[in-house]
């Protein structure tokens, strides 16, 4: 068990290693990658955002979500929007007068404003989650029903993105490499690297965000819900609330990642809210460890690098691969590799360099004198 | 006084299929009650009307004076009603501090769950609730590496730190040894001086360890209500155990049961013993052949069953009723000799039976010519 001494310590050692991870990769992997490589990495890190996301929803509060294409789509539309206006007065984006529209639609007009396109980014999807939510949980849809309610919903909305040209580009999707953010080009690699530094500081950030609301009483019951949630309902608690919450919460974190993301990959398209992708942000879970943020986080990352290598060298298998993939992370390592490596997977590797673990027993095992000296003889 | 809960005629009916026929039921603040009744009886949605979870198709079901079909499982929780599952069903992932401590919470709400921590209070009740269901030393692993038993203990726990005022328990002892069976009895009747109680549960051994008054369900409706005694010899409450109308009355089951406590009494019920009861007994009620095979079997099916004497010496209503249990006791002392426990047993049954003593003499005389013979 653990002493409040203990606890505090390995809070202090985890502190530390946060801290160094986040100046190594602020400070030396930009030294070390190319443009390229750093660019890459960026959109990986944006990913390992909305894996945050799906990890509060799916790993700790037990929904399974197939729609965050959804919200990570508005996110970067939001933030695209604002980037297509920043243009000389007067002036509409190019693709406005490929459809013959001579008027800015009224929703558009509020991304002029900067501070409204930061807010937005992280309200409309969480808005859009929390209705979606709403209906879903206060019905008491669960399980496969509400998966497939939101892989409904994100047929919807790709459909009503993909075919409204003269609102939003349609199936072309918007630009965002060519524009202007304070007076620098987007594309441009100095620009990129500070939206790399700032991927960085918001992963860290969400994943803080994260582990506080998984910690403590509020964590706990949505374990409580994941487990057993008409046991909640019988205790006192009335569960929708707290899983609107959360839906909304991973929505907002879902846009978060899809800004960074779009800018960093210099376009936002319908084709963020393909069904695969969506599916693809599950499996990512999967594999990192269900209810182990740092999993989620390794996760996105992992599969992502090993996709890119992949393809770049055999573009045809990296579809197989994938499926084998999730193949072996059901079948083999249930909990992830993070969750192996927490229940025994250390364990295991200390047994194949020789080492014979400690094995851990009830606590008044491990207090019990008697029990401790026999142990003690008989390994000697 | 106002009763704690009260179901008039409540009805519910899935598809047709009537789960609860018009039944009616209440009961007063502080009371333990148990109910029992075969499978399928509508035991476990009589707790589903009453926690909310199945709206009843009519009637009114009141708990506190408040009518419960207007409110939905956790506002019926908030308002004191809690309930423990036939299965334990407790959080498996978190340990058994966190399962209680999430019970214990007195504001169950979004706000406060997420921006306050534990207050000190709840802090101390939840561990002074770990004592009394004995997990103290495995308060803080996840609960799934506990015992069938102390799941089920656990449960009692976070029904209890939620502080109810009325507890549903369902079936508590299921699969429990019966040490723990025990323990949990004592538990329960523990609880029970500050909390009204309905437990449903088979084990009947269990149910007269706690039983005050018992509720007898079948197909959906009250079949009878009592105590333990009264409700064992009903015949209604045996038909429906065992399938089929007993064809001796309440009365004469009863002294059928005082023989065989006679036999019991030196805690050894012999095969010779068993073998006369039945033939003996057999011949007292039936004349016919073919009744008197089948009473047999009945009987040997009471017998088992051990019920204070007191009890049952009290509900002979008439003097004949009470001579002829005198008579037929006496008989089966006598089948093989009389150890010093069942004279012992004998005497008592006689002051309990307070007859004259001529009777007894007369009786017992009787009984010896029979056996010279």
């Amino acid at each position: 068990m653990l002493t409040p001494a203990l606890k505090q310590k390995q809070k202090g050692l985890e502190l530390a290693i946060g801290l160094g991870l986040i100046l190594v990769f602020l400070v030396i992997v930009p030294l070390l990658l190319s443009d390229f490589r750093l660019n890459l990495l960026g959109r990986f890190l944006s990913l390992a955002i909305v894996a945050l996301g799906i990890d509060l929803i799916w790993g700790f509060t037990g929904l399974l979500s197939l729609g965050h294409g959804i919200f990570f789509a508005l996110g970067g539309y939001a933030l695209a929007m604002y980037l297509q206006l920043q243009l000389p007065e007067g002036e509409l984006p190019d693709f406005f007068s490929l459809y013959g529209v001579s008027q800015l639609p009224w929703f558009w007009k509020p991304f002029y404003n900067f501070p409204f396109t930061l807010v937005a980014i992280v309200v409309i999807p969480g808005i859009v989650a929390a209705l979606l939510g709403y209906l879903v949980f206060r019905n008491r849809i669960r399980g496969v029903y509400f998966s497939i309610l939101t892989q409904a919903a994100l047929i919807v909305f790709f459909n009503f993105f993909n075919g409204q040209q003269k609102l939003i580009n349609g199936t072309n999707g918007l630009k965002t490499s060519t524009s202007i953010l304070f007076g620098q080009s987007v594309g441009e690699p100095k620009t990129q690297l500070i939206f790399y530094g700032l991927t960085v500081i918001f992963l860290a950030l969400t994943y803080l965000l994260c582990r506080w609301v998984t910690s403590g009483r509020f964590g706990n019951l949505l374990i409580a819900i994941r487990d057993d949630e008409s046991r909640v309902r019988f205790s006192g608690y009335n569960p929708t609330p707290f899983k609107v919450f959360v839906f909304a919460l991973s929505g907002s974190i879902a846009g978060i990642a899809g800004a960074f993301y779009t800018i960093q990959s210099g376009i936002v398209s319908p084709q963020y809210m393909d069904i695969a992708f969506s599916i693809e942000m599950v499996i990512w879970v999967a594999v990192g460890g269900r209810a182990t943020l740092i999993g989620a986080i390794l996760g996105a990352v992992a599969v992502n690098y090993g996709r890119s290598l992949l393809s770049e060298k055999f573009p045809e298998i990296w579809l197989f691969f994938q499926g084998a993939l999730f193949l072996i992370v059901v079948t083999v390592l249930p909990d992830g590799v993070v969750g192996w490596i927490r229940s025994e997977g250390f364990n295991q590797i200390l047994r194949l360099v020789g080492i014979q673990p400690r094995l851990a027993t009830y606590p008044q095992v491990e207090l019990d004198e008697d029990i401790q000296r026999e142990r003690e003889t008989i390994e000697e | 006084m106002v009763p704690i809960l009260s179901i008039q005629d409540v009805t519910v009916s899935f598809d047709g299929f009537k789960a609860l026929k018009n039944l009616t039921f209440s009961m007063e603040p502080g009371e333990l009650r148990v109910i029992i009744g075969p499978n399928g009886a509508g035991k476990t949605t009589f707790l589903d009307v009453i926690t909310g979870k199945v709206k009843p198709t009519s009637g009114t079901a009141t708990f506190k004076g408040k009518n419960l079909v207007r409110y939905s499982e956790h506002e019926i929780a908030k308002l004191g009603v809690g309930r423990k599952f036939q299965t334990p069903r407790v959080y498996l992932n978190l340990t058994p501090r966190q399962n209680l401590e999430l019970s214990c919470n007195a504001r169950k709400n979004l706000w406060h769950s997420l921006f306050s921590k534990t207050p000190q209070p709840e802090r101390r009740t939840v561990s002074g609730l770990l004592e009394t269901i004995g997990l103290v030393a495995k308060a803080d692993i996840p609960a799934q590496f506990l015992s069938h038993g102390e799941k089920q203990w656990l449960e009692i726990g976070m029904l209890v730190a939620q502080s109810p005022d009325l507890l549903l328990v369902d079936e508590p002892v299921a699969g429990l040894t019966d040490e723990e069976t025990a323990k949990t009895g004592e538990l329960l009747i523990s609880l029970a001086k500050s909390h009204s109680i309905i437990v449903i549960e088979h084990d009947m051994e269990f149910v007269r360890q706690i039983a005050r008054t018992v509720t007898v369900l079948h197909e959906g409706t009250v079949l009878c209500e009592g105590t333990m005694a009264q409700v064992q010899n009903d015949p209604k409450v045996i038909e429906v155990y065992l399938g089929e109308a007993p064809t001796l009355s309440a009365e004469q089951l009863n002294v059928i049961r005082i023989a065989a406590s006679m036999a019991w009494a030196d805690a050894n019920f012999e095969q010779e013993e068993q073998n006369f009861i039945l033939d003996r007994l057999s011949l007292q009620f039936s004349q016919d052949k073919d009744l008197q095979h089948e009473l047999k079997v009945e009987l040997q099916n009471y017998l088992a069953a051990n019920i204070p004497l007191e009890q049952s010496v009290q509900a002979l209503a008439t003097e004949n009723d009470r001579k002829m249990a005198l008579k037929l006791g006496y008989e089966v002392l006598r089948v093989n000799g009389v150890s010093e426990q069942e004279s012992q047993v004998y005497q008592r049954f006689i002051q309990l039976l307070d007859l004259p003593l001529e009777t007894v003499r007369e009786i017992e005389q009787d009984v010896e010519k029979l056996f010279s013979k």
